[in-house]
């Protein structure tokens, strides 16, 4: 037997170390970093690229270690993962980190785990500094070299200047971000703002405009006004905070750069902080014998922590796995397997199986529009959107007996229906030419129809309305009517315009207080000032168009007097007094770019909003004859070499071209009736209904009411149709005074969009079958109503409204996202047990404890 | 809020009328809360219990707070009426939508807390409270005036069953929130200057929590005074807070005091009787 050691010679065990808050926290954050280097490393191993070498081998290595160090020191991993400090850490830096990835703004398609700001570390300085201190040009947009760019990046390689403008585009959303957020933050609730004043005279215009359609419209229309007026110097002044700011900004943003801020959620040191969260979680629940787990007092926590686990595990299979991205379908294209990978053309992702797009359709918001006559309103009408039921009062009047205020116009909707039919509308002449009902002069043409030309189909033209003209398709012969007697009228509609005559533009400019639009007529090379901006009129054509894919623009060759009028736009260079910047903008008649704000919101001056009306019967082109009636004048027809034919009714119309028009009827007073079918009731919820997808016209049956609760009360009832056919969508009041335009409103965002999908698979002999997914209200998408198919999720995302056939489909494969809803419910589940049931039940055992004591 | 719409909202909406109403209640709540506070802190200094008009005077608050929720739940539930959807599209929406929700969530605080049972001192909190409350209210109607009431359409995205549940629960959890926000700065005051009164923190001490305290209250001041002045946001910290200030430490002196004073009193005088 040995003698014992002498109590004084024993060495005593070293004290435990304690870890405290701090000590935690700088742990946390050296893992954090450790976990950065590794993913990084991991991430260029050849594990992921497919390509092993001996780097690889070392990484292996250096794992086995890890894991081995990791096993030996079990006990001090335990400890500290265990300890509360560890525990308080792990959830306040994880709440920092998830803060962080919100204040820092994070850069574009951040969810792409390959995005990345691009290195322009090799870039020389002063070049990098000049081009980055210079004013934002329109052509940094581009991710080539073109023309346009800053003479300082004359002196790279293509490839150098393509991430130098990357560099830029990410830095200045992030310093325009940066700046706005902190300009709200030296304001709060509007606090040295500055304030808009609106011109005397756009003050009276909203105060005749709150007579028309109440205080409420005028009152919404004032604040529009200013809040655009006031826009301009605040984005001014947020403008001026990034150039003041520009080396600081620039600073933070390459420091948030270099350490992954602005892509947190996708970085490796957000995923390492995750994973250390989880194994905390995980260490700290499963402590202790599996008997001690799961008790009643600790159900409901338990609970909560599994599903916290289970919510982690999710989000780590989503990094791994998650792709996402849009399918670019069409109604007359094929079955496609291929969409762009996180948005980007440059990213084609295949999928397991082809889509094909069966059905479509945008439907846009039944809006009703009243205008008055007598009002000069250039600003847009008030717009109402319809439901059944709905009531609108407008057309303000004081009352004389109450002493208050009483709509003398108001509009119930009795019903909508989805698709209407307009049939012929019957016209007759009016017993009397001054009979209040009627339309007034309107003369009916017949125009032949097929290659034999057996049937005809009718042709309503209006004099003296925006209706008054028929052209020929192939634009070889233009018609206007006018209504009244002798040549000195004829000659005024011959007169020719001057030489590149295109029609008139509508400009307004917010920043000045020009909110009602002023109308210039305008031709090729006009240069007009207005204001602080020259705008010049550079190009014209009268039939703008995209290729199938929408991206660029197919010419017509012809001259301008040739092209048909069919979709026309014209091309303006805008430039601001003291301005760098000179845009050049596309003005198409058939988009109103104001009403779209995100078009607006694209051009440089955004402040200037432009209109375009273009003249069909003014600008250079085929013949023009003037067909002319009157009140005691036989009809006759005047053609450019002055020559007049009488025509009789019935009669053929000696014009040009391969088309017959013969002049079918002519009216002086014209009263109609519509004739207006409702084939299906307005479409309501979310389930599936073939009416949907019908090109008809929409219906609506209005009751228009004026005088309400006076004796003079007139009350009556009209069906409407979204189309111009037969003059379907207008309604006129008998004396003339008002008018009601019903329509889809195409301006903002739609109604609904929905598409049906088809699954389509190879048969091994190369041809594509229709896979059998189920019935149609099974396969149709909404933006939130989703299907699915071999673990892709497809729902709505976009549409065109000059692509009517194309449909946006968003594609989300992401096996995550069960896992990650399954560890909520669990949560929630957790919850429940931890906060109701567990009370209720100590409760009642406690109350049978005392009962039985 | 203009007053002459009272007298003729012909062309106001069904909505925009219950929520001028619910103005009308928050400030004659404010003005009953302020009525209450005083017959609150009597009660207190005197030591005595509430009985007869003073008892009625203190329940007239909650009758105003019951009564300004059901008024800015008509006025939401007509703004849906009117805009045919669940009305929290547009910013004035969800804030109308807001104040509803800060009403509610102090009507189920007063009764959960219950304050009042606990005396008159604690009754005065509750009274602050929901002074606060109202005046919240009122200034986002304010708010709200500065904002577009048009009608906008539901995009595609909302149009889901999820959207009213959704809303519903962000917006009452901000309200609810809030109402947590009031009452931590209140208990924070009448912390603060308790402590301040007795003496315990030292002087460096009470000069870090009097500024930070001045500043959050200068923030709610400025926040108050965005709709009568339009000046820089530093002397709008600044020029709040002594009043801020002044207005606790009365409240201190005056209520805790006289507590304090009310209970030593009794104290003495039981003393002395049993002597």
């Amino acid at each position: 037997m040995g003698a014992s050691p002498e109590p004084s010679s024993v060495e005593r065990p070293a004290p435990r170390f304690r870890w405290g808050f701090a000590s935690s926290a700088g742990m946390i954050l050296l893992l954090v970093v450790a976990g950065q280097v590794v993913g990084n490393v991991v991430g260029n191993s050849g594990f992921v690229h497919g390509d092993l070498g001996w780097r690889d081998a070392i990484l292996v290595a250096f794992a086995l270690c890890a894991s081995a160090f990791t096993w030996l020191q079990r006990e001090a991993v335990l400890r500290f993962f265990r300890s509360m400090h560890t525990g308080v850490a792990l959830v306040a830096l994880s709440l920092v980190a998830v803060a962080l990835g919100v204040l820092v703004p994070q850069i574009d398609g951040f969810e792409d785990p390959e995005e990345r700001v691009p290195s322009v570390a090799d870039v020389p300085a002063v070049v990098l500094d000049e081009y980055l201190a210079s004013p934002g040009r329109t052509a940094d947009q581009m991710r080539g070299r073109t023309p346009a760019d800053h003479p300082a990046l004359a002196a790279l390689t293509n490839e150098q200047v393509a991430r130098v403008k990357g560099y830029r585009r990410h830095l200045d959303t992030f310093k325009f971000a940066e700046a706005y957020f902190l300009y709200h933050l030296l304001h709060p609730y509007g606090i040295g703002m500055p304030e808009a004043g609106l011109p005397p005279q756009v003050e009276e215009g909203l105060v005749r405009f709150g007579q028309r359609y109440g205080k409420e419209e005028q009152g919404n229309r004032e604040k529009q006004m200013r809040q655009a007026i006031g826009g301009q110097p605040k984005s001014a002044a947020i403008t001026q905070f990034t150039v003041d700011h520009h080396d600081g900004l620039r600073a933070f943003f390459d420091l948030s750069t270099a350490l992954h801020w602005n892509r947190a959620y996708k970085s490796n040191w957000f995923a390492a902080l995750l994973f250390l969260l989880a194994t905390g979680v995980a260490l700290n629940t499963f402590r202790g014998p599996p008997r001690a787990w799961l008790t009643l007092r600790k159900a409901g926590w338990l609970t909560v922590h599994v599903g916290i686990l289970v919510m982690l595990a999710g989000g780590f299979v989503s990094k791994l796995k998650t792709n996402r991205g849009v399918l670019q379908l069409d109604l007359n294209e094929a079955p496609q397997d291929v969409y762009w990978g996180y948005f980007d053309p440059q990213k084609p992702t295949r999928m397991p199986f082809h889509v094909k797009l069966d059905r479509f359709a945008r439907k846009d918001w039944p809006t009703l529009q009243v205008g008055f006559h007598a009002d000069q309103f250039t600003s847009r009408l008030p717009e109402y959107t319809l439901w059944p039921g709905r009531e609108i009062g407008i057309d303000w009047v004081r009352d004389e007996a109450t002493g208050k205020d009483r709509p003398n116009l108001s509009f119930r909707v009795k019903a909508l229906a989805e698709r209407a039919h307009v049939g012929t509308p019957r016209f007759w002449e009016a017993e009397r030419r001054d009979d209040a009902e009627g339309l007034g002069p309107l003369l009916e043409l017949s125009v032949a129809q097929g290659g034999d030309g057996a049937s005809t189909r009718p042709v309503l033209l209006k004099p003296d309305s925006p209706n008054d003209l028929y052209a020929d398709p192939a634009w070889t012969w233009r018609l206007r009517v006018v209504y009244g007697e002798g040549d000195e009228q004829i000659e005024r509609q011959l007169v020719q315009e001057k030489p590149g005559y295109l029609g008139w533009l509508d400009i307004g400019i917010l920043a000045q207080g020009h909110v009602e639009p002023r109308r210039e007529p305008i031709a090729l090379g006009d240069v007009l000032q207005v204001g602080d901006y020259t705008i010049t009129v550079a190009e014209a054509t009268a039939d703008f168009r995209l290729d199938e894919q929408g991206k660029s623009e197919v010419r017509d060759s012809r001259p301008l007097a040739e092209q048909p009028p069919r979709n026309p736009g014209v091309w303006v260079t805008l430039k601001k007094r003291g301005g760098a910047e000179t845009e050049r903008r596309l003005v198409l008649q058939g988009l109103d770019a104001e009403t779209h704000q995100a078009l607006q919101g694209r051009y440089t001056y955004k402040e200037v909003g432009l209109k375009l009306a273009w003249d069909p019967w003014g600008i250079d082109g085929p013949p023009r004859y003037v067909l002319q009636f009157g009140p005691d004048a036989a009809p006759r027809l005047a053609g450019p070499d002055g020559k007049r034919t009488e025509i009789a009714v019935g009669a053929p119309i000696p014009l040009p071209g391969a088309e017959r028009i013969a002049l079918a009827r002519l009216f002086h007073n014209a009263r109609y009736e519509k004739t207006i079918e409702f084939l299906a009731p307005h479409v309501e919820g979310p389930h599936f209904d073939a009416d949907f997808y019908a090109t008809d016209p929409v219906g609506l049956e209005l009751e228009i009411v004026q005088g309400p609760g006076t004796p003079g009360e007139r009350r009556q009832t009209v069906r409407l149709a979204s189309t111009d056919q037969g003059l379907s969508n207008l309604w006129q009041s008998v004396d003339g005074g008002f008018y009601v335009r019903f329509f889809e409103n195409q301006a903002g965002f739609p109604f609904e969009w929905r598409s049906v999908l088809s699954i389509w698979q190879p048969d091994g002999q190369g041809e594509l079958r229709q896979v059998d997914v189920g019935p149609e209200h099974d396969r149709e998408i909404r933006v939130n109503d989703y299907f699915f198919h071999g673990g892709y999720r497809f729902f709505q995302t976009n549409a065109d409204p000059e692509r009517p056939t194309y449909s946006g489909i968003g594609v989300v494969y992401d096996p995550g996202i069960p896992i990650v809803l399954f560890g909520m419910y669990t949560i929630i589940v957790g919850t429940i047990l931890a906060f109701l049931l567990r009370p209720i039940a100590e409760a009642y055992g406690k109350r049978r404890t005392e009962t039985h004591a | 809020m203009n007053f002459a719409l009272f007298f003729d909202w012909s062309q106001i909406q069904a909505s925009g009328r219950w929520s001028d109403v619910t103005d009308l209640l928050c400030l004659a709540g404010t003005l009953t809360c302020v009525l209450s506070v005083v017959v609150h802190a009597r009660a207190a200094l005197r030591g005595s219990s509430l009985s007869g008009p003073a008892r009625i005077a203190t329940r007239v608050p909650i009758l105003a707070l019951v009564l300004s929720v059901v008024a800015m739940g008509l006025s939401v539930w007509q703004r849906g009426l009117e805009v045919n959807h669940f009305p929290s599209q547009t910013m004035s929406e969800v804030l109308q939508m807001f104040s509803l929700a800060v009403l509610v969530s102090m009507l189920v605080l007063h009764f959960a807390l219950g304050l009042q049972r606990r005396g008159s001192g604690w009754a005065i909190v509750d009274d602050v409270m929901m002074g606060i409350m109202f005046v919240g209210v009122y200034f986002t109607h304010r708010y709200i005036d500065t904002l577009s009431t048009a009608q906008r359409d539901l995009p595609p995205a909302l149009q889901s069953y999820w959207f009213p549940p959704h809303l519903s629960a962000l917006i009452f959890s901000y309200a609810t929130m809030a109402v947590a926000a009031v009452v931590a700065l209140v208990w924070f005051v009448t912390r603060f200057w308790t402590a301040v009164y007795s003496g315990t923190p030292g002087l460096a001490k009470k000069l870090v929590a009097f500024v930070a305290l001045s500043s959050a209250l200068g923030a709610l001041g400025a926040c108050a005074l965005r709709f009568g002045l339009a000046f820089e946001w530093v002397p709008a910290l600044l020029l709040p807070s002594l009043p801020a200030g002044l207005v606790a430490w009365a409240f201190v002196r005056g209520v805790l005091d006289g507590r304090l004073a009310a209970a030593r009193a009794r104290g003495a005088s039981s003393r002395s009787s049993s002597a």
